[in-house]
């Protein structure tokens, strides 16, 4: 059923550049239908906005109709509302709002939007979609709707949510249920949702906070960042920024040409990056990171790290589980490892501070700088520790007894080794084709152009092994209760 | 809006073609300059990159063809329009980004 209750208006407007005048017309009509529990709404307008509202304990379903008209001639404008239908009829299962425009061409109209306010009961399901016009929901039990050309915002929904959107902004608001948003040239912000969100962008940003359900967020050319995810997330990206903070539950994020930033999680987080850096700090959890064109700067990781790059500065400060760290182009830089740490570069130097555990660095061209911590390594466990599990190429894995606890090796350049006063420890040291160069009493000895040294330092202790092919050996003093690190 | 641009800058010919033909409601005419000009300055980009552009422009040719369609219908709709204009520009934007 439906009936006009608004009285036209019919206006007079010299049209733009146009000899002719442009009449419009304003008018608001009525439409309802009863609806009983169990019943859906399905709303299909095309040309127009949809304003939707739920009330509580509602047993009708009420459409205010706000036609906007503009044309040539007042016959024109008659002739089209005359034929245009709202349909607004209860069946079986559901409720179903349509609106039916006049078919062809109507040259003479330059206007023919119709926005539709709409008040449903409050438990609802909704099913609704427009074409050409906002989207604007409070209140409903369950919404799925579809609006590509318009923004969306939706708030207060009982149940889930699922959107499939274009152009235009996305909000999203309080919702007990999960959400599901499929998007591409808008911005789509998420907030508070009690359940799990997939949320899909090509061209725009997602940003979403308090989601207390996993997180699944993708995107193509736009940037993400999701702050406060209780259930965990996937994230994945392709040319544009990510940056994720407050996570509880594990993390796993994917990009190709930008940035990665993480921060404050709890739980284990993976971040695989091709071109673009990665910062990753306050890991309560074990870290993986796979880049391979950019900085890699990780700091407060309580699990285990493990970072495997390749073209970029590797810095590293304060892990409190083991660390693996691969490189191959580029600097790296360790300031704090509570665990055992296991080194590898090729073109780049590795300097090593405040590493507490047991120590494994082999670099090929770039130098070795390793300070020993003030009071040496922690005990060395009974059994080989996992970060420093796998053999070097070629060699057979040493036994838990005759291995060193500290092993520097470098190819073709430098190993710098630091012994802070009052530490000992019993040093083994061997340059194929160099030179040793010691500030301690050491037994040396030459053969050809190989030199090796061995002794106890400071009284002995730990046993630290230096291995040089082609440069120098250098076992530096350093002053007493020195970190290595430099002072501001 | 569209004159305020011309005025705004001396365009290249593709540009200013285009330009004419989107002020004129030739909207699909205009995409087609606009994508024979991106054609041409995209042609010798590598394939990883060029791939963004491609998908970029077709999601704006979409939209060109949908609204300007939706036009014909409701004229003075203002979503069809303003997203019409929307994907025009972001054309314009990867041309001139192409065009560094």
């Amino acid at each position: 059923m439906w009936w006009c209750v608004g009285v036209g208006l019919w206006m007079r407007f010299p049209s733009q550049g146009v000899a002719q005048p442009v009449l419009e017309h304003q008018e608001v009509t009525e439409h309802h239908a009863p609806w009983e529990p169990g019943k859906r709404v399905v709303i299909r307008h095309s040309y127009g906005a949809i304003r939707l509202r739920a009330v509580e304990e509602g047993t009708t379903v009420s459409v205010r109709a706000h036609h906007q008209l503009a044309g040539m001639t007042r016959q024109a404008i008659q002739a089209y509302l005359h034929a245009f239908r709202i349909n607004v009829q209860a069946f079986d299962d559901r409720v179903e709002v349509v609106t039916i425009r006049p078919t062809g061409e109507h040259k003479l109209l330059n206007q023919t939007t119709v926005d539709l306010d709409v008040v449903v009961p409050a438990e609802v399901l909704v099913d609704l979609s427009t074409r050409f016009g906002d989207l604007d929901v409070q209140g409903v039990g369950e919404l799925k709707a579809t609006a590509p050309f318009g923004a969306i915002s939706v708030r207060s929904v009982a149940g889930n949510v699922t959107l499939e959107g274009k152009h235009g902004k996305v909000q999203i608001h309080d919702v007990r249920g999960d959400v599901r948003v499929t998007h591409s040239l808008g911005d789509v912000e998420v907030t508070r949702v009690e359940g799990s969100l997939v949320a899909r962008n090509q061209f725009a940003q997602i940003r979403a906070q308090g989601i207390r359900g996993r997180a699944v967020v993708e995107n193509r050319s736009g940037p993400i960042t999701l702050v406060n995810l209780s259930g965990g997330a996937e994230v994945t990206c392709q040319h544009a920024q990510v940056a994720v903070s407050r996570v509880t539950g594990d993390l796993q994020v994917t990009n190709r040409d930008e940035s990665v930033a993480v921060a404050d999680v709890q739980g284990t987080v993976v971040v695989v990056n091709a071109n673009g850096p990665v910062k990753a700090r306050d890991i309560n959890g074990d870290l993986k990171v796979d880049s391979r064109f950019g900085t890699v700067e990780v700091s407060q990781v309580r699990g285990k790290l493990t970072v495997e790059h390749s073209n970029g500065e590797l810095s590293v400060r304060n892990v409190k589980g083991p660390a693996v760290l691969t490189n191959s182009h580029g600097l790296v830089q360790v300031d704090g490892v509570e665990g055992d740490c296991r080194i590898r570069n090729e073109f780049g130097a590795v300097t090593v501070r405040m590493v507490l555990g047991r120590l494994d660095v082999l670099n090929a061209w770039g130098l070795v700088q390793a300070d020993l911590p003030p009071g040496g390594v922690r005990p060395a466990g009974s059994a080989k520790p996992a970060a420093l599990a796998a053999p070097k190429n070629g060699e057979t894995e040493a036994t838990p007894e005759d291995a060193p606890a500290w092993y520097l090796e470098t190819n073709h350049n430098n190993v710098i080794l630091g012994v802070p006063s009052g530490t000992g420890c019993t040093l083994s040291v061997e340059a194929n084709s160099g030179l040793i160069d010691a500030q301690f009493p050491l037994m040396k000895q030459r053969v050809g152009s190989k030199e090796a040294a061995h002794g106890d330092v400071q009284g002995g202790g730990m046993k630290v092994d230096v291995k040089v092919d082609l440069g120098m050996a250098q076992i530096q003093k350093r002053p007493a209760g020195s970190t290595g690190r430099q002072r501001k | 809006m569209v004159t305020a641009r011309l005025e705004r800058v001396k365009l290249p010919e593709p540009l200013m073609r285009a330009e004419d033909l989107y002020a004129s409601g030739r909207y699909l005419e205009a995409a087609g300059v606009l994508n024979a000009a991106i054609e041409r300055s995209s042609s010798q980009m590598p394939e990883r990159v060029r791939s963004v552009y491609v998908e970029r422009n077709a999601l704006a040719d979409a939209t060109i063809a949908e609204c300007s369609m939706a036009l014909l219908h409701d004229p003075g709709n203002a979503n069809a329009r303003k997203f019409l204009d929307e994907a025009y520009e972001s054309k314009v934007e990867l041309l001139r980004s192409l065009a560094g």
